[in-house]
């Protein structure tokens, strides 16, 4: 059977198998040119698209093209100053004595270049991020996918590491009308260090961010960084070295981020998928695989929250195809084949077309000792907050979970058997399927959507 | 103020002036906010061992007014006969030394007691007469302080009772003093304070430090608050108990609690203050007080270096000021600063200030920063300057910032030391409405959200537009079957082939949102509104171009086809160009491919600047 195209009416419970999947994407997105040389590609959002719909995953989904965000929007937390700018600046003025001066004074120039359309780029990514929040504040999706947002280095008044509006911040101040707390999550290469400086001093958002830190950009996001004034024990940092692994990263990621949801209960989630932790990235040092990464999206997904996904970095364009492609799958539900299906993009993907890739033999320089010492550290410190921050508390009755099987076999029935080859042996997609963290379920009580929308007023 | 001018232009001595009656002032003004006992504390500070006299000395004319009232006037100092002044307090002591005035009398020692305190010896009726008048009475009172009997009360005794305090310390500082405690508070180094002071002028005098007469405003009250906490060491070392310590003490208590109180407000600059904190823990006992009072040593100690010599290379320039909240709390003139912002806290007492005094980005004068142009251009500076760069080393100051860094998390003997510690914190995050951003308190009430985000659906489609006709779809995560009918599987041909028709199946299926996602704009076929020629130029151009010499093809192309705009020629690229050398790859060289290959990727090798996204290890591209 299958489902009907109308993929918001799936109905949505606690089974932690059907999500209500609102996806954006601006059909322009990938003619924005950072400049030669540069590789912040926004064509890698539209590979991204294109990959999907050729897994036709957009049966599963509503999928939307975002309204822009207007100036006054995006001055929900930037400077009105760098938005006036922002909005102002062109490629051919940017010689002229007024805006000269601001370039060097907004950050605006080497990583952040002045490119056509840079406002418009700006605009599209922001107006999904905050589209992506409303979805969720009006419960009419339980996860809002923003591949071209995720724009976390991007400061109040200033451009940086390829961002220049942070979309991100917009989209959690969205969330924040409706939501009493925001837990962010960021497993970007990079130190999520825009959102997490935006947030620094408030309790109602908890930024999590697992990143290379040593001699790396943008050198924020020390362990010891805990947040300050009210917001002190609400930033939370895993700096991590050269080469994590699939297993590393879950022994981390998996354990970390159970405590926080237990502890901090937040009312709605937002993930940022960059893809640069990939192994092989341009500018990365990970070396993840593309489903050791989507493990992250597919662990809180299990959680029933709502949830917002969202890009960010990723410079291995077709690798970052392949990631975010599969991560809307993981959200809607699908294990797609390892086999590409035949698509415009498709030679991108050679040699060998296929998925997956394999991570890179490298070593990995976080050493057992080093990872064990970081999460007993960080799970100490998650410990000591008090729970589920200025609010009462109130018991939510435990709901058991009763796994979907059938619906979910229906699902799966019409498989062919031709291509089940050995790409794929390893994972057998019931385990995939299943919400792996049953015991970490039950440890949570977790709550369903109305639960916490309760909570929230 | 107005010693900027002249200082920017170098001319010291008049600053020194100006700066010398600022600091005396902020002085006086101390002096006006503490008890009578920090006079004390400043005369005593003069020479080791005559803490009693001052002490002495300064409660004598208050006695005296209280015991004798306006009626009586006593001149102070009282003079002999011959205009020699009496030294009260010297007589005092030889009177006590040879047991009081009772004693004296009785045996007659006047006389020799007078020439023991350098007058001739026929003045020793004229002492005793003295003594009557100014010191009897405080003879009797201090007894009777020893032994108790202050308690009961005429209502002058219960005015003196204000004064039993003083009073009493007085005693045991008698006592201590009798004692013979000279020899031992001659060692202590409590000399220090006052060539602080003095050095403090010097320092100011220093032009090159221009920047750090911000702090001296400070700097007159830390001094005496340091004092006061100095004398609180000798009090004790003397074995003397009394009040002068103990407000000596609560003095040095009220900075440590500003102090914590100041890095607890402002956690994220002073992180490595933790040692100041952890000090601070449980700190009932006398030792970490004393512990404390060293952190204030060090800090001293450094003031006097560079009073010494404003010039050492070894201390090195002070940072800009946009940089101060930086640096860890464990550097001298940070913890100056920390003491300023106690101070400036204390009389302000605005708590419901977030920011820092640091982030208020106050200015004495513009000539002094040279980052002037706002807060905003501050930071850039800041983030450019504290990417790795290794040139930026050559800043003593850095450098010894960094060495502290290093030091102090090599030394910490926590768990971490090992692996986070190992990796220093460059960068700190700055707090403040100028970064952060606005978050409503919670409310309990949800605000309604513009419906203009919902944005514009493109699927599902509307029911009219759906195609009822639909026999056949893919289902949902279906790849590509291995094999396929092809003469030569893999070619471009078969590629080809099997793309368009897989595009011809979506195209049925999606219908309109085919086109609203510009699926028609995707793949080679991009290439069909292109000549021959136009693509033979493309091509051209990148050949002509190379990246190996440096050149930009993308400006040419731009020039070349300034028609077709840049969302046509960026499209192209991708679409057709790029998937078309990705396809030769593909075929020839399948070992090193590259999806981001770009003509120049060696333009941000080359001249990356320091703290540059770009500022990672190089990887290998050819994976996967």
């Amino acid at each position: 059977m299958e489902p009907s195209t109308g993929g918001a009416s799936l109905p949505s419970g606690p089974d932690g198998t059907k999500r209500r999947v609102t996806y954006f994407y601006e059909p322009n997105i990938g003619d924005y040119y950072y400049g030669q040389g540069h590789p912040m590609k926004p064509h890698r959002i539209r590979m991204a698209h294109n990959l999907i719909v050729h897994y036709s995953l957009h049966r599963r989904m509503e999928i939307v093209r975002p309204f822009p965000a207007g100036a006054t929007d995006i001055r929900r937390f930037h400077s009105p100053e760098y938005v006036e700018f922002l909005a102002s600046v062109k490629p051919e003025t940017v010689q002229d004595h007024t805006h000269a001066r601001h370039l060097k004074r907004f950050n605006v120039g080497e990583d952040c270049p002045v490119f056509d359309g840079l406002y418009q780029f700006c605009q599209a990514s922001a107006g999904g991020s905050m589209g992506a929040a409303v979805k969720l504040n009006r419960q009419d999706a339980d996860i809002a996918i923003n591949w071209a947002g995720g724009l976390h280095h991007a400061k109040k008044s200033e451009a940086s590491g390829f961002c220049y509006v942070n979309d991100i911040v917009l989209g959690i101040l969205e969330l924040l009308k409706v939501h009493k707390r925001v837990l962010y999550i960021d497993i970007d290469i990079h130190h999520g260090d825009g959102v997490e400086e935006a947030f620094y001093t408030t309790d109602r958002v908890m930024t999590v961010s697992f990143h290379k830190f040593g001699d790396f950009f943008p050198g924020t996001g020390h362990i010891k960084d805990l947040g300050a004034a009210q917001g002190k024990y609400y930033a939370l940092n895993v700096p991590l070295n050269d080469g994590m692994d699939d297993g590393s990263f879950r022994d981390l990621f998996r354990p970390i981020i159970s405590k926080v949801m237990e502890v901090y209960q937040p009312n709605a989630v937002v993930l940022q998928c960059g893809a640069d932790s990939l192994a092989g990235d341009r500018l990365g040092c990970f070396n993840l695989s593309v489903k050791g990464h989507a493990d992250c999206l597919r662990f809180l997904r299990s959680f029933n929250v709502p949830l917002m996904v969202l890009g960010g970095g990723g410079y291995t364009i077709r690798n970052v195809a392949r990631c975010w492609c599969y991560e809307t799958a993981v959200a809607v539900g699908v294990e797609p084949d390892n086999n590409l299906p035949y698509n415009e993009y498709y030679e991108y993907f050679g040699p060998d077309y296929t998925l997956h890739v394999e991570p890179s033999p490298m070593e990995n320089r976080n050493s057992p000792k080093d990872l064990e010492k970081i999460r007993n550290m960080l799970l100490e410190q998650v410990s000591s907050l008090p729970h589920a921050p200025s609010v009462q508390f109130q018991t939510t009755p435990p709901i058991t979970e009763v796994p979907e099987r059938a619906e979910e076999e229906m699902d799966r029935r019409p498989k062919p058997r031709i291509w089940n080859g050995e790409n794929d042996e390893s994972d057998s997609d019931e385990d995939d399927e299943m919400p792996r963290p049953r015991s970490i379920d039950s440890d949570l009580t977790p709550m369903t959507d109305v639960d916490m929308r309760d909570r929230s007023g | 103020m107005a010693g900027w001018l002249k200082r920017v232009d170098g001319s010291g001595l008049e600053t020194f002036k100006i700066h010398q009656k600022v600091v005396e002032e902020e002085e006086e003004e101390e002096t006006k906010g503490f008890l009578n006992s920090t006079i004390v504390i400043k005369e005593e500070v003069r020479y080791p061992g005559e803490k009693f006299e001052s002490s002495f000395n300064e409660y004598l004319p208050v006695f005296v007014k209280e015991t004798f009232g306006v009626s009586c006037f006593r001149l102070l100092p009282p003079m002999l006969g011959n205009g020699q002044s009496v030294d009260l307090f010297k007589l005092y002591l030889n009177v006590q030394k040879r047991g009081g005035f009772v004693k004296v009398s009785e045996n007659g020692l006047w006389n020799s007691l007078a020439q023991e305190c350098g007058f001739d010896s026929s003045f020793g009726s004229a002492l005793k007469l003295v003594y009557v008048k100014y010191l009897d009475e405080l003879e009797k009172h201090l007894q009777r302080v020893v032994k108790g009997e202050e308690a009961q009360g005429s209502e002058r005794d219960a005015k003196r009772n204000s004064l039993g305090e003083l009073l009493m310390k007085l005693e045991s500082d008698l006592k201590g003093f009798l004692s013979d405690i000279m020899d031992k508070n001659k060692k202590g180094g409590e000399f220090t304070s006052v060539e602080v002071k003095k050095k403090e002028f010097d320092y100011e005098y220093g032009g090159k430090f221009a920047r750090l007469d911000e702090l001296g405003g400070g700097f007159g009250k830390l001094n005496g608050d340091v004092k006061n906490g100095e004398k609180t060491s000798v009090s004790e070392d003397g074995g003397m108990g009394g009040v002068v310590s103990d407000n000596g003490k609560g003095n040095a208590d009220s900075v440590d609690r500003l102090f914590e109180a100041n890095i607890g407000k402002d956690r994220m600059v002073v992180e490595d203050g933790d040692m100041v904190l952890d000090l601070s823990d449980g700190n009932e006992g006398v030792l970490s007080r004393k512990r404390r009072r060293e952190c204030y040593l060090g800090m001293l100690n450094w003031i006097n270096n560079v009073a010494r010599d404003p010039c050492d290379p070894a201390i090195g320039c002070l940072p800009e000021r946009s940089r101060w909240k930086y640096y860890a709390a464990d550097i001298a003139w940070k913890q100056v600063l920390f003491v300023r912002e106690a101070m400036l806290a204390k009389t302000n007492t605005d708590s419901s200030d977030q920011q820092t005094i640091l982030q208020k980005k106050q200015k004495m004068h513009p000539l002094m920063y040279d980052d002037q142009t706002g807060s905003e251009k501050q930071r850039f500076s800041q983030r450019i300057l504290s990417a790795k760069d290794p040139s930026k080393k050559s800043s003593p100051v850095t450098q010894g910032d960094e060495h502290f860094d290093e030091a102090e998390s090599d030394s910490s003997t926590d768990s971490d030391a090992d692996f986070v510690g190992r990796r220093r914190r460059k960068k700190r995050i700055p707090v403040g409405p100028h970064w952060q951003a606005d978050v409503p308190e919670w409310t309990g009430e949800a605000c309604e959200s513009n419906s203009k985000w919902l944005g514009n659906r493109i699927w599902p489609l509307e029911r009219a537009e759906q195609n009822r006709n639909l026999i056949e779809r893919e289902r949902i995560g279906k790849g590509r079957q291995d094999s396929c009918g092809c003469r030569l599987p893999g070619s471009f041909e078969c590629v080809k082939f099997h793309v368009s028709e897989k595009r011809l199946r979506l195209k049925l299926e999606l219908g309109p949102a085919f086109y609203r996602w510009k699926l028609d704009n995707m793949g080679e076929d991009v290439a069909l509104s292109w000549t021959k020629e136009e693509e033979k130029k493309f091509h051209n151009i990148v050949k002509s171009n190379p990246s190996s010499l440096g050149k930009f093809f993308w400006h040419e192309i731009m020039k070349s086809f300034g028609n077709k705009g840049r969302e046509s020629l960026v499209s192209y690229y991708y679409n057709a160009f790029l998937l078309q050398r990705r396809g030769h790859q593909n075929r020839v060289t399948p070992n090193d491919i590259n999806s981001d290959d770009e003509e120049s990727e060696s333009r941000y090798d080359s001249d990356i600047l320091p703290g540059s996204i770009f500022c990672s290890p190089k990887k290998h591209l050819n994976i996967g």
